[in-house]
């Protein structure tokens, strides 16, 4: 399986975002998803990847990110981001804080939940000094999360 | 890549908002509210009819700019919430804390 991702190395800047974007939507064809299972891919990617651009490495201290993705049938997609920087399980975050009240609702914390959501078969491990995250995307997922 | 279309109707500034709202490009729309917000607008109609992605980093701007509204009595309105943008609303809740329409003529209507 391993030898079956396409693999690339981006530097972990946000400005990087619409190259990281330009290598997933080459997977997203080849496994022919939709304009919305694409939509809600994208959406995994962008939280994953900008939470390796701000936070994996120190700032002034400009390091890489590697992306990969596998296509072992249509409508399914796996994927990889991994990073050298210090260790961190973003799925260690607890439950988000979903208050119905605007002036208590936190402005962060969505992503790692969006991620938690949306994505399946979801790992995390530190391997050999790098973060390794991966996960499954299933097509035509019915967005269930708020149940 | 975001377009940000405003027209000030007298009850409301509503903003068309059309493409893709990232970690880059909402940043535009917190500004261009916050823009509107000090030329004393109270109330925006956010019709997202041509919005096709937005990501947690957009979704905390629309969160920003209702914090910032509540204290001033206003308020920020959504129409034509649909698709994966409506989707990631209700996967995060935050449609329970907009008021949300089928069309910009209804929000204005209510206000």
């Amino acid at each position: 399986m391993d030898s079956d991702f396409r693999r690339i190395t981006l530097p972990a800047r946000t400005d990087q975002l619409g190259a990281c974007f330009a290598f997933l939507n080459e997977g997203s064809k080849l496994a022919q998803l939709g304009i919305e299972d694409t939509a809600r891919l994208d959406l995994l990617i962008e939280e994953l990847f900008m939470n390796v651009a701000r936070h994996a490495y120190p700032t002034g201290q400009e390091g890489s990110v590697e992306l990969g993705w596998a296509v072992p049938r249509p409508g399914e997609l796996h994927f990889t981001i991994s990073d050298w920087g210090s260790r961190f399980n973003p799925l260690d975050r607890g439950p988000h804080d979903f208050s119905p009240s605007l002036a208590e609702r936190p402005l962060g914390g969505m992503g790692i939940f969006l991620i938690k959501t949306i994505a399946d078969s979801l790992e995390y491990e530190w391997k050999e000094g790098r973060n390794l995250l991966s996960f499954r995307y299933l097509a035509a997922r019915a967005a269930d999360g708020a149940s | 890549m975001l377009e940000i279309q405003a027209n000030d109707v007298g009850k409301a500034v509503v903003l068309h908002v059309a493409g893709r709202m990232d970690a880059e490009t909402s940043v535009e729309f917190e500004t261009t509210c916050v823009s509107w917000i000090d030329r004393g607008a109270k109330h925006l109609v956010v019709d997202l009819a041509g919005l096709q992605y937005v990501s947690s980093m957009g979704l905390s701007k629309f969160l920003a700019v209702a914090k910032a509204l509540q204290p001033k009595s206003g308020s920020l309105s959504l129409c034509h919430l649909e698709g994966v943008p409506r989707q990631v609303f209700e996967m995060t809740r935050l449609i329970q804390l907009f008021p949300v329409f089928d069309s910009v003529e209804a929000a204005v209507a209510s206000l």
